[in-house]
Formats: C-alpha cells, sequence, structure tokens
C-alpha cells in the first residue's frame, strides 16, 4: 500500500522515513525506484514492506513535490 | 611588331608573320590576329605563344583541335574548361596533357572512348562516376585497378567481370558476395585451407567451404552447427582428417565430437588438455593417453572447462579443481587449511577460481580472514566462561523472536484479545446464568500459563470481574489490565523458558565434551567394561596375561595384608578371607562393601572402604589397556541429557574447530557482492566476528543469518544504537549481544526479498528454495512462463492404489522450481546444482523436448516427480534413484503418450523407462541396452539400459520386438500446453500471485515502480465475487464494478476465458478496472 513520509535520516546508503502515522521505515539506496539523489527532509512515496512484527522497510521509494501530497 | 608592318596588305602580312612565326610574341599575335589567320601547325615552331594560355583559349574558339598544338603549360584551368565545354574529343594518348583529365567532364568522355586509359590515372582521379563509365564498359580491371582505389570494390558489376577473368581475385576483395564467391568458384578458383584464415569472411560461404573440404579434409575445421554431420565427419576421417592443437582452437566444437577427439588425442597425447564434458571416450584411451602425456595446473588454467569432464576421476592430484568436488569435500579442504593458519588460506585455491565455479575474486581474501580471525584457546576457562555468558545472551535473544514470532498465534496474544474473552464470557453468563463457564475459562487461563498460576486464584479474580460487570455492564480495563499483564507476563516467561529448554536441549546434542568430561565418561565405561572381561577371564582385553593378573592380585593381598592402619584398627584378616575377597572380585568383576562385611566380617568402614578401593585400583591400573568400540565410545542424546545440562565442565562452548568448520561454511557461501559489502564493513566486523563460533547452534543463527548480518551491520548498528543512550567507553560488543533479537532480525529484513517477489513464488516455493535465492528462481521461471507448446504430449493420471495424482504440461506451475528440492534436498538436478544438473533442469522447464511428471498425495502435496525427455521418435521416463516408482505406473504413463502419439499423428514410436529409476525388473517388459539413452540425453543418473513399455506398434496389435529407435528424427507435432482449471473459489494467495506476477512482468520500467508502490493486499471477502484463471483473474466489487487483472499471454485461450466468464456474469467493459 502506498504511504507518504518525509526522510528523517539519510547517509547516501541506508536512511529512514518518518510516515504521516509517525511509524519509523527503513530504507536503502537500491529502494529509490529509479536511484534519485534525495536529501533529508524530502518528502517521498514509497510502498510498506513488512518483514518482521516491528520492522517495516520501504520499497519502490519516491521523491514528491508538497503539492501531490494533496492529489 | 614594328606598326608598319601591321599596315602591310594582309596577304603579305600573312606572308611576313609566318616566315618570322617564330619571332612572334603574344602580343605581336593578339595584334595581328584579327587579320591573318593561322594554322594551328604553326604554333609548334613558337614557344612562347604555343605555353600560352591566353593564346590557347583564342585558338580553341577558332579551332578547338588547335590545343594539341600547345604546351601542357598553356592549359589554365579556364582553357582546359573551354576544351570540356567544346566537346573536343580527346584521344587515348592523353599522356601528353595528364593535366586535361582534371576536368571530369574530359576524363568522363576520355574514359568513355577508351576505357584502358583508367590505368593511367591516380587514385583521387577515379571517381564513382569514372566507375560508374567502365562498368557501363567492356573494361575488365585487374588487380592493380583493384588495389589503387577503393571504388573498385564497390562496384560488384566491375569485380564480377575481374574475378572472371581471374578467378583468384576473389582473395583481395574485402566485401564479398555470393555472387562474386559464385563467380570465382564457377570459374575454377579453388580455396585452401589458409585462405579462411586470413579472409575470415570465407567462412560464411558454404560454396567455399564445401569445394575446399572436397580438396582438402581439414578444412572441416571451419565447419559449425548442422554442417558438422555426422556424414562429413566420416567423410573427412576417412580422407585422413586428424585435428591439430590449431584446429581445436580455431573450432571448439571439433572438441565434442567423440571420434574427432579420440583420432586427435591418439595422434598428439597432449591434445588432451582439449576434452569437452560432451564427450566420452574409452576409458583405455583415457589411461593410455596420461601415461603418455602429463597434466598439468597450467593445462587446466587454460583449459578449465576440463574441470568438468570425466578426466578428472583421472587425476585425484587435481580434485580440487573438478566441477564434482562437493561442498563438503570443499569445506573438509578449507578446514584442514584454517586449522594449520587461521589467517591463511591459499588464494589460488581452484574451486575459488573464477575459472572453476568460483565466486568471488580471491585478492579479497586475505583481508577478510583478517577480520574474521579469532585466536582464542579453548583450553583457558576464562574463554569458556566468556562464551558461556555469550552464548546466555544469544538464547535469550533467540527466544525473544521466537516470541514475537509466535505471538500471533497464541490463544490471547494481547490484553485485547484477552479483555475481548473476558467480556464475551460475561456476556455468555449473563444470558446462561451458567456459572461453571468461568470455571472453565479459569481453567483455560491456567492452562495457558501451564499452571503456574492456580486456577482457583484466577477463577476468584474472574468472579470479581464479572461482579463489577453485572453492576456497570462493562469491565474496567485499567483495573483489569493488572491481571490481563500478570496473565501474559506469566504465560511470556513459561513460553521462554521452554523454548530456552528446547534450545540447550538441541545445543547440547550439537556440542563436543569437554576432554576431561569425556574422559571421566569413557574411563567409566572401560571400568564397567571391565568387571565382565574379569568375570570372562578374558585377561588379553585387559591387555595382561593370566599370570600378571593373578600377580596384581596377589601384590594387593600382601599390601592389604601388612597394611598397619588395617592392624592399628583391630580388624583381623587373613590370606583365606583374602582369597575369598579375591574369588569374589574375580567372579564380578569387582568387589563392593556389603561383599567385604559379610566375607570378613568387620565394620571398621574406613578399612572396608580401603579394601574396596585397593582392589578398584587394580582396574583403574589395566583401564589403559582396555579398548572401547565406536559403539561403546558413543555418547547418545540420554548420556548427555544425564551431564548436567550445558556448562563449561560438561561442554567446550568456545569450540575451535566449530569455528573453523562455520567460517568454512560462511568462505563457500560468499560471492563478489556480498564479499564486497562485508568488507565495507571491515572496521566494524571484530564487534561480532566473537559469534562466529556460536553459529549453527541455534536455527534463527545460522551461517546464511550471520552473513546477512555481516553484509549490512553498518546499517544494523546504526538502527540498533539510535534508540540508546550511548555513553563514552562503552562497550559496544556487550550492546550488540544485548540485542542479539535485533542484530538477526534486522540482518535478515535488510537483506529480504521484497515480498512482491516472494508472493510471486508463492509460500510453499519460498519455503523450500530459501529466500535468499528466490529472487534468481523467479527469474528462471518468468522464462518458465514464455512456455507455450513442447514436443511431449501432456498427461493427467490419478492412481488408485497409492492415491496419487500425475500431471504434466502444466508450464507455469511454480511447484515445478522445486524438482531439485522434493526428493532430496541438494540434488544437482536443480537451478544451483552444477554445470550438468542445471542444463537438466533447463532442460525439463524450458525446452520443448523435456517436461516432469508432478506427483501430488492425496492431500494434493507434492511428493515426487518423473523426468521425461523426448529424442525424436523415443521418449524416456526418468524418476529420482532415491523414489522409484513401480513399472505398472511407469506402463500407465506411457500408454497415455502412445495413445496421444496416434491420435494426434505423432512420430513418437516408443516410451522407454531408464533402469535407474525402476524398483524392480518385471519379465513381461523388454530390456534395451543402448549408450544413447544415455549420451542422447542430459545428466539425470541414467543407465545405457532402458525398459520399453510401449509402443505404437504394441498398440496396433504388432508384438515384434523390431525397434527403430530413431533419437534425432524432427518431431511431427507440438502439443499446447494444457489450461489450469479456473478456480470459482480461490485462495487469496491464488489472486495474490498473478497480481504480483503482473507487476514483475511489467516491462516500463516506469510503471512497474508505480505498480509495486501501490501494491495492496487483497481481501476476498471485500468482493462479492472473485474468479480466477491460469493468468488472469476479475474480482467483482459489492457495487458491480469489477477489477480485472490479466498477464501478458501469448496464449489465446487466455482472452476466451475472460471473454466467457465475463459474458456468464454479465459483465461490461465499462465497469471495469484493469490493474
Amino acid at each position: 500500500m502506498k504511504s507518504i513520509g518525509v526522510v528523517n535520516l539519510y547517509n547516501g546508503k541506508y536512511g529512514t522515513i518518518l510516515t504521516k502515522e509517525n511509524e519509523i521505515v527503513d530504507f536503502e539506496f537500491k529502494d529509490i525506484s529509479f536511484g534519485q539523489k534525495i536529501n533529508i527532509g524530502d518528502i517521498v512515496e514509497f510502498r510498506i514492506d513488512q518483514k518482521f512484527p516491528d520492522i517495516k522497510l520501504a520499497r519502490n521509494i519516491n521523491p514528491i513535490s508538497s503539492d501531490e501530497i494533496y492529489k | 611588331m614594328n606598326k608598319l608592318i601591321l599596315l602591310l596588305p594582309k596577304p603579305i602580312l600573312k606572308n611576313y608573320v609566318l616566315a618570322h612565326f617564330s619571332e612572334l610574341t603574344v602580343e605581336d599575335f593578339f595584334e595581328i590576329a584579327d587579320k591573318v589567320k593561322f594554322s594551328k601547325y604553326y604554333f609548334e615552331k613558337n614557344d612562347k605563344l604555343n605555353s600560352s594560355s591566353d593564346v590557347l583559349s583564342y585558338m580553341l574558339d577558332i579551332d578547338p583541335y588547335s590545343y594539341d598544338w600547345f604546351d601542357k603549360n598553356a592549359f589554365s584551368a579556364e582553357c582546359i574548361d573551354k576544351l570540356a565545354a567544346l566537346d573536343v574529343v580527346i584521344p587515348a594518348d592523353i599522356d601528353k596533357y595528364p593535366i586535361l583529365l582534371t576536368n571530369d567532364k574530359i576524363l568522363e568522355s576520355v574514359i568513355k572512348a577508351e576505357p584502358n586509359i583508367v590505368k593511367k590515372l591516380s587514385e583521387n582521379q577515379i571517381t564513382d562516376k569514372v566507375i560508374s563509365i567502365l562498368e557501363n564498359s567492356a573494361y575488365i580491371p585487374d588487380y592493380n585497378d583493384i588495389i589503387k582505389s577503393p571504388l573498385f570494390l564497390n562496384s560488384e558489376k566491375l569485380l564480377k567481370r575481374a574475378i572472371e577473368k581471374t578467378p583468384e581475385l576473389i582473395l583481395k576483395i574485402e566485401k564479398l558476395s555470393d555472387t562474386l564467391v559464385s563467380t570465382a568458384l564457377k570459374k575454377g578458383f579453388i580455396p585452401e585451407k589458409n585462405h579462411f584464415y586470413t579472409i575470415p569472411q570465407f567462412k560464411n560461404y558454404d560454396e567455399l567451404l564445401k569445394t575446399a573440404f572436397a580438396n582438402d579434409p581439414s578444412v572441416i575445421v571451419f565447419f559449425s552447427g548442422d554442417k558438422l554431420s555426422t556424414s562429413v565427419i566420416q567423410d573427412a576421417r576417412e580422407r585422413g582428417f586428424i585435428a591439430t592443437e590449431e584446429d581445436l582452437m580455431e573450432n571448439p566444437s571439433l572438441c565434442n565430437i567423440d571420434c574427432i577427439m579420440e583420432d586427435a588425442i591418439r595422434n598428439n597425447p597432449k591434445l588432451i588438455v582439449f576434452l569437452s564434458k560432451n564427450v566420452s571416450i574409452s576409458e583405455n584411451l583415457i589411461i593410455e593417453t596420461l601415461k603418455k602425456y602429463e597434466i598439468t595446473k597450467e593445462d587446466l588454467e587454460n583449459h578449465p572447462s576440463l574441470a568438468t569432464t570425466c578426466l578428472m576421476n583421472y587425476l585425484p592430484e587435481f580434485k580440487l579443481y573438478s566441477s564434482t568436488l562437493t561442498d563438503e569435500e570443499k569445506k573438509a579442504t578449507l578446514i584442514s587449511y584454517l586449522k594449520k593458519d587461521q589467517t591463511s588460506i591459499p588464494k589460488d585455491l581452484p574451486f575459488f577460481n573464477y575459472k572453476f565455479g568460483g565466486k568471488f575474486d580471491t585478492k579479497k581474501l586475505p583481508e577478510l580472514l583478517n577480520y574474521l580471525t579469532l585466536s582464542l584457546n579453548q583450553n583457558d576457562i576464562n574463554v569458556q566462561q566468556s562464551y558461556l555468558q555469550m552464548l546466555d545472551k544469544v538464547i535469550d535473544g533467540i527466544v525473544d523472536i521466537r516470541y514475537k514470532k509466535n505471538k500471533p498465534s497464541f490463544l490471547y496474544p494481547d490484553l485485547v484479545s484477552l479483555n475481548d474473552a473476558l467480556i464475551e464470557l460475561f456476556k455468555n453468563v449473563s444470558i446462561t446464568n451458567d456459572f461453571e463457564l468461568i470455571s472453565k475459562f479459569a481453567d483455560e487461563l491456567s492452562s495457558f500459563v501451564e499452571k503456574t498460576i492456580d486456577k482457583e486464584e484466577i477463577k476468584k479474580e474472574i468472579e470479581n470481574f464479572y461482579a463489577a460487570y453485572v453492576n456497570n455492564q462493562s469491565v474496567n480495563f485499567h483495573i483489569s489490565s493488572e491481571f490481563y499483564n500478570k496473565i501474559l507476563n506469566q504465560h511470556k516467561n513459561m513460553f521462554m523458558s521452554i523454548e530456552k529448554q528446547k534450545i540447550l536441549k538441541e545445543i547440547e546434542n550439537k556440542m563436543k565434551l569437554t576432554p576431561k568430561k569425556m574422559n571421566v565418561i569413557l574411563n567409566g565405561r572401560k571400568l564397567q567394561k571391565m568387571r565382565v572381561l574379569i568375570a570372562n577371564n578374558e585377561f588379553e582385553q585387559l591387555g595382561v596375561t593370566k599370570e600378571q593378573f593373578n600377580f596384581e592380585i596377589k601384590n594387593i593381598k600382601n599390601i592389604i595384608l601388612n597394611n598397619k592402619d588395617i592392624k592399628k584398627s583391630g580388624s583381623q584378616i587373613t590370606m583365606e578371607q583374602l582369597d575369598y575377597l579375591v574369588d569374589n572380585f574375580v567372579k564380578n568383576g569387582a568387589l563392593d562393601e556389603n561383599t567385604v562385611i559379610e566375607l570378613l566380617g568387620i565394620k571398621n568402614s574406613e578399612v572396608i572402604k580401603y579394601i574396596v578401593n585397593k582392589f578398584e585400583q587394580i582396574k583403574i591400573k589395566l583401564a589403559n589397556n582396555v579398548m572401547l568400540s565406536n559403539e561403546e565410545s558413543f555418547i547418545s542424546t540420554l548420556d548427555r541429557s544425564k551431564l548436567g545440562g550445558v556448562n563449561c565442565s560438561n561442554y567446550l562452548i568456545f569450540d575451535n574447530d566449530r569455528y573453523i568448520d562455520n567460517l568454512s561454511e560462511l568462505l563457500l557461501k560468499l560471492d563478489d557482492d556480498t564479499l564486497d559489502k562485508i568488507l565495507s564493513n571491515k572496521h566494524l566486523l571484530k564487534e561480532i566476528t566473537c559469534l562466529l563460533p556460536l553459529i549453527d547452534l541455534i536455527e534463527e543463527l545460522d551461517v546464511q543469518t550471520f552473513i546477512n548480518i555481516l553484509s549490512t551491520y553498518d546499517r544494523i548498528r546504526d538502527k540498533i544504537f539510535q534508540n540508546l543512550d550511548i555513553r563514552e567507553n562503552v562497550d559496544y560488543k556487550d550492546l550488540i549481544l544485548k540485542n542479539i533479537d535485533n542484530l538477526i532480525q534486522l540482518g535478515n529484513a535488510y537483506n529480504s526479498v521484497d515480498s512482491i517477489h516472494l508472493i510471486a513464488l508463492g509460500q510453499e516455493v519460498v519455503s523450500k528454495i530459501g529466500e535468499e535465492n528466490s529472487s534468481r528462481y523467479l527469474e528462471f521461471y518468468l522464462k518458465m512462463l514464455n512456455k507455450q507448446k513442447g514436443f511431449i504430449p501432456p498427461i493427467s493420471i490419478y492412481d488408485q492404489e497409492q492415491n496419487y495424482f500425475l500431471e504434466s504440461g502444466i508450464y507455469s506451475d511454480p511447484e515445478r522450481l522445486l524438482i531439485g528440492k522434493i526428493i532430496k534436498e541438494g540434488s544437482c538436478v536443480d537451478l544451483f546444482g552444477g554445470v550438468s544438473g542445471t542444463k537438466t533442469y533447463e532442460d525439463v522447464l524450458l525446452e520443448n523436448s523435456g517436461d516432469v511428471i508432478l506427483i501430488r498425495d492425496k492431500d494434493k502435496k507434492l511428493i515426487s516427480r518423473i523426468f521425461i525427455f523426448r529424442r525424436g521418435n523415443v521418449v524416456q521416463l526418468v524418476a529420482s534413484i532415491y523414489k522409484k516408482h513401480s513399472i505398472d505406473l511407469y506402463k500407465k504413463i506411457a500408454d497415455q503418450i502412445i495413445q496421444q502419439s496416434i491420435s494426434n499423428n505423432d512420430n513418437i514410436d516408443y516410451v522407454f523407462v531408464n533402469t535407474a529409476s525402476i524398483q524392480s525388473r518385471n519379465e513381461n517388459f523388454v530390456e534395451i541396452d543402448d549408450s544413447r539413452f544415455v549420451t542422447k540425453f542430459p545428466h539425470a543418473d541414467l543407465n545405457s539400459a532402458a525398459i520399453l513399455l510401449s509402443s505404437k506398434n504394441k498398440v496396433s496389435g504388432n508384438n515384434g520386438i523390431e525397434l527403430n529407435l530413431k533419437f534425432d528424427e524432427i518431431p511431427k507435432v507440438s502439443y499446447m500446453k494444457p489450461r489450469k482449471k479456473i478456480l470459482l473459489q480461490p485462495t487469496e494467495s491464488d489472486i495474490m500471485r498473478i497480481k504480483a506476477l503482473n507487476i514483475v512482468m511489467e516491462n516500463d520500467l516506469v510503471e512497474k515502480e508505480r505498480m509495486s508502490r501501490d501494491f495492496e493486499p487483497i481481501y476476498i471477502e471485500s468482493y462479492e465475487k472473485v474468479i480466477c484463471g491460469e493468468d488472469w483473474y476479475i474480482a467483482i466489487k459489492k457495487d458491480g464494478s469489477y477489477e480485472q487483472v490479466v498477464l501478458q499471454s501469448k496464449d489465446p485461450r487466455t482472452y476466451e476465458e475472460i471473454e466467457q466468464v465475463k459474458g456468464l456474469l454479465n459483465l461490461s467493459d465499462d465497469n471495469s478496472k484493469s490493474l
């Protein structure tokens, strides 16, 4: 299911996203759809892939503009 | 000129001028030119005039052909242009005025008139126009023409003429064509072998090859594919062809031909290095050749495919190069090196080399070992104790993982479920007034916590809550949650305690006993054994003679008799009494205190103990001589369970052998990518390397998990520590150990495969192939989906006798991926089964000439498989050697195949089963021995004999056994795959699989990402109706609209089915939504 959140940690290799629901989701560079450059603070849409009860990974990450959130 | 002369009458002036022509200047000329007409011939006499372009230009206007009397210096560009414009026919001896040829028009006209003039032209002068003129002439170019200008090579017409005259010119032509080649051959050109080397294009022309081959059989070296037929090979050999080293290097496909290789090797033993795995040559020849030529390490390095051949069976010294080297053998090799030096493995270990199946660059190995090395002394008690503590933390962490994993399946996973159950109970009680329900519930909760909380205590609490419920019609969650937490915490404690015990039990059986404990146990067994040996007088097994034994007895008797302390104690012991003791000792193999009391009549316990010990010492002294068999030395699970648990006295918690074993296994699992990821974390690895000796003791911390952790350790570490308050001088290793559960879970999560891929394959398949391999299997599965037809008719059988369902031809069934895993884990017929096995896997699942019958039991669980291969008019069935079937079952399959061959007018004439696949022979069936049952089929542990199950002849009533096996015949019929039945009540995983596959198969990457991002689970109950076909589904919503997903399919039946279903359900396209 598609989710939206803000990149709150990223070192160029891996990081975390804070979702609208205030959950922390992990991701790494290869999960960014087309390897776009993203920065801390960027808004992104993605899919949550739940791997263990308390581990969530973000896949197919795509940076979006704040306008797109309201579409 | 004198002005007076100009005034002379014209005739006189003319005479004068002509008499003095040679003296005239250009100025003079033009002064008199309009008065006197000059003939062109005169200009030869006057160098000034005949070299003047002005004069030439003037004369050209009068007489175009006057140019011939002028010097070449007179030919200015203007004059040349004028000459060209006048369309003067320039004669062939243009040598005098080569400059004229700089004008294209003149050039073309000259060449038209005399094409041979082209020989005098320079490269720049030969233009496309010139070539075109020559093409339209009868000009035949020669070698010099061709090498002068590349434009000749562009003219097939001119080249053809040249070749017609001189066929050997074909050797000079860079760009060949069929026309030129056939022209050369018609005109008698005979290509030679060396031509094909110098002009590689020659190999593209069959005619050249055939002609050359007719003259020289060694030209076969340039044949490939269909051209390299049996008859061609035979012809070449009959005319004396023996392949040389150059030949085999030029055409490696010759290395796949048995007879070619045999001849080559007999002639030159060194050529054995070109042997390919597809070749079968006699054992005698191999042995003889190896006597004459010694294969070296360099040979293997230069010809790595040798490692895949049967030759390796004869080269035990090169075993480590062999492609058949098992993982166990590789591991054993690594262990032997690491035991000598943990920091060093030879970089040139062949099985790590890419050429011999290695998966990573061995240059990186020393660096990796540097970070994974542990130099610990297993005899150091501090090391053992530290590892015991570590193990304890690891177990706690894993138990935590198990708790979280199992929690959703607990009867009461959380407060809410417990509260809901309680509310439900109270509702039932208040309706039925049956208070027994509360007692039952209390009993249930007491069982839930393994009776560690008394049922009555629980019942009392619930009754209190019920009382409150009756008053308020609700339960105060704040109050009741304390009770719930008590129950849940107790359950958790019990669960974790039980799991911990389970883990310790498992570990106990995997760990090595300490040497000391081992000694104690074995010595105890020896002493036990000695009782019997002594009682049976088996002195040899005691390592002594009868006399020596008696001597020991005599010694002991004397010692006891002369012992001062015994005498002081007042105990009177006679020799006769001691003899009685000896008799008893020898009879029973031991002496106990009661016997001593009885026989000696003494009561002094110290004396009694002394005597018993003395006799026991005889046994202890002889114990070293006693041998225990393997069975007698075996420490069983039961023995271990009596030792008192996992501790440093009983077991080697840090076991150097286990550490090296784990390290070896880890190295064998690595590939370049993973190794690079691990090395990128090298500066952190020391924090977790300590765990290596504890890997594989517990299921959750196996080698693959540890590799997952190593490769993403930086990420895991950051994740774990981001929520902790890290102070200075903190012990990171200790922190990590306290977070083992996170370490393991995050390691696996960060290396996990996208769930969409797992859903596309299905949980059943993923659980068997392993998540880490699922991406590769999925790639392969997509290729399987492309297969629409095959040369083997599909069969479907229900075997009543064994309740088996047999089915073939369902190419899209993902369970087919498991054909290497169903029967025996680690079978070579698998995607990662090694070169031959993988080829068989591909043949069965992707090729038209292969298929597999999947066998399922009554619960539709996959239990076995039978491969089917077709070669020409022969079909061969092959089962696993670990799961053979009865001939009757194979017969049923064969009969179905032959029936279909007849009804479809196919040319399958015979169906066999390989003798390696049968449980027992049956004299009612004919057995045929033919090496082609092996050589024509892929690797599948085949025998050269097969049983004839069914044939067209037999079916049509002809019982003759005359066989006409044509393995190379082209199949007449290909069979469409049968369609899977449409499911009217599919499961959610059926639908999700199609949805996931739809995403995986999407070619547009942007769209694929969007679809992935939007991927959601499907809940069937939210739909009115869901119908699922083999490669599509339709899900009708409650509002009448519907979703439709159709996989990219080349099968027209897909769309027919969908339209049919939509028609039956009255679904219009307006209401549809394709996903």
